[in-house]
């Protein structure tokens, strides 16, 4: 029947990117990155593609974008249909996985239709999306969450599945009720699991917000990369790119902080 | 007696995990058909005008699959040379340590950057042609194989090569040998997870970069208001993507049937 595709990254510590990995590790890592923005510089200078225009330029494009708010206003409008999205993904997510999980009738009702939903092309139902919702903020929402819930969903239910069922056997012989069990067994115990989910999620909530406003084409950061795309102006695109990246960086090391605050009695 | 019992409780099973999913599935058209059927949007479609679209779509008119070929060519193409170069490299990275150190850090930025704020500059680099979708479709894959591929190296019993190195084993019969047998269930794996990034990078070059094949047909039907058909167009390569997808899985799990399972993707 459907099987669960996407498993858990499982107890893996954090391993997706966040900016202590890439600042620190050992020198060569670091070098290497230096190394690289000195060949972007070097090539960029000699090699006058339009497209690869010199780091330097870059820099100076990005000062253009903040100081004319551009960068800064269009970054707000995405991070607020993020933060919408991811949420109620979070919250959409989680409560199915977790049904899922622990109801075995649940999950066979539509497990098959969450894992349909999660190998499909996230953006392919962006013009549906774009159809029911025109230009309001829940088209883009709508994408985030197409990219978002059914991982977390799917990672959820693993994860409660895979609780050892000894330890819902010795809360039940205590006497414990069905809320208890779910409250004080359930959801601590999958925790570490669960994260993992929401690291990838969040990864994915980057990408949905970036892919739905560039199809939607005048909203956020993506709306400003698509401006600079059609004046082929490479550096300011490649200076939004930086601050995209910055931004999926940033958000990956908040997971991954959380993740170890919430998760330090694993160690 | 108990044999019969358990014939009863298997065949009650077996209703239940077919009548549920079933259940939903009857829920949910009833629901979109209500709600559609008296709308007064022009584009969105009642359930039934989907399913009748989705009928026409792929076994009636030709109109799908040549487009549906035509986005597959790039597809393809991307998958293959990202199964080359995802595969080359995550062996290289897992064995060679300077390597890794080198790499690692453009490792991390390949996977938490999006690939769409570059598709710009890949137009401006590569043109409209099909050159352009195929480097969005390798984009969008081969940092997954390569990953997995690393993953899969590094995971294998480093006292399996100890010992082979105690025998005597030379660099490339332990490759042969060791690694690659025991990196092969996280190598099909990444395939698997590749394969997938790579239908959806097909997606996203077409709707975002130039609408070729099936993006084509998307927008096409979407200008003329025929949402039936847009939306049943939707649903194909959907459907497409689940049973490209499932055939993966089967085909991982046979060559790969010791799989532990802790891909990352």
């Amino acid at each position: 029947m459907a099987r669960a595709i996407a498993e858990p990254v499982g107890l893996r510590r954090p391993s997706l990117p966040h900016l202590p990995v890439l600042l620190r590790g050992s020198g060569i890592r670091v070098l290497s990155l230096v190394g690289g923005v000195v060949l972007w510089e070097v090539c960029g200078s000699l090699l006058a593609l339009p497209w690869l225009p010199p780091f330097s330029k870059v820099l100076v494009a990005l000062r253009q974008l903040i100081e004319n708010g551009e960068i800064l206003g269009n970054l707000m409008v995405s991070l607020r249909t993020l933060a919408v999205g991811f949420t109620l993904s979070l919250v959409v997510g989680l409560g199915i996985g977790a049904l899922m999980g622990r109801y075995r009738r649940v999950e066979q009702a539509i497990g098959i239709y969450v894992n349909a939903l999660l190998f499909t092309p996230h953006l392919v139902f962006a013009p549906i999306f774009f159809a029911m919702f025109h230009l309001s903020d829940w088209t883009r929402i709508a994408v985030i969450i197409k990219y978002v819930v059914f991982i977390l969903i799917i990672n959820t239910a693993t994860a409660i599945r895979t609780i050892d069922p000894s330890l819902v056997e010795m809360a039940r012989s205590m006497g414990a009720s069905e809320r208890q069990i779910f409250f004080r067994i359930l959801l601590p115990a999958s925790l570490l699991v669960v994260f993992a989910g929401i690291r990838l999620g969040m990864g994915r909530a980057v990408k949905g917000m970036i892919n739905g406003e560039m199809f939607i084409a005048f909203v956020g950061l993506g709306g400003v990369v698509q401006k600079y795309g059609s004046q082929f102006d490479a550096s300011k695109v490649l200076a939004v790119s930086l601050v995209i990246l910055i931004v999926a960086l940033v958000l990956g090391t908040v997971v991954n902080a959380m993740d170890r605050r919430m998760t330090r009695w694993a160690d | 007696m108990a044999v019969q019992a358990y014939r009863k409780k298997r065949r009650q099973e077996l209703l239940w995990s077919w009548g549920l999913p079933l259940a939903v599935f009857a829920v949910g058209a009833g629901l979109w058909e209500l709600t559609t059927i008296n709308s007064e949007s022009l584009i969105i479609p009642t359930f039934t005008e989907t399913m009748v679209g989705l009928y026409e779509l792929l076994f009636v008119s030709p109109k799908l699959w040549a487009p549906l070929l035509l986005s597959n060519q790039a597809m393809v193409l991307g998958y293959l040379l990202s199964v080359v170069v995802g595969v080359g490299s995550g062996l290289a990275m897992a064995r060679v340590r300077w390597l890794e150190g080198v790499a690692d850090p453009y490792v991390h930025i390949l996977l938490a950057m999006p690939t769409a704020p570059l598709i710009p500059l890949v137009m401006m680099a590569l043109g409209l042609g099909v050159e352009s979708r195929v480097f969005i479709v390798f984009q969008f894959t081969f940092i997954y194989i390569t990953v997995n591929t690393r993953a899969g190296v590094r995971g294998v019993d480093k006292t399996l090569i100890e010992m082979a190195k105690s025998f005597g084993a030379s660099e490339g019969q332990t490759w042969w040998r060791i690694l690659i047998p025991g990196a092969l269930p996280a190598i099909a794996a990444g395939l698997r997870i590749g394969l997938g990034r790579a239908v959806n990078g097909m997606v996203v070059a077409e709707l975002l970069l130039v609408a070729a094949g099936i993006g084509n047909l998307l927008l096409e039907f979407r200008a003329a208001f025929q949402g039936g058909l847009m939306f049943a167009t939707v649903f194909a390569i959907a459907l497409e993507a689940i049973v490209l997808l499932t055939l993966m899985r089967w085909m991982e799990d046979r060559i790969a049937p010791w799989a532990s399972g802790a891909a990352q993707d």
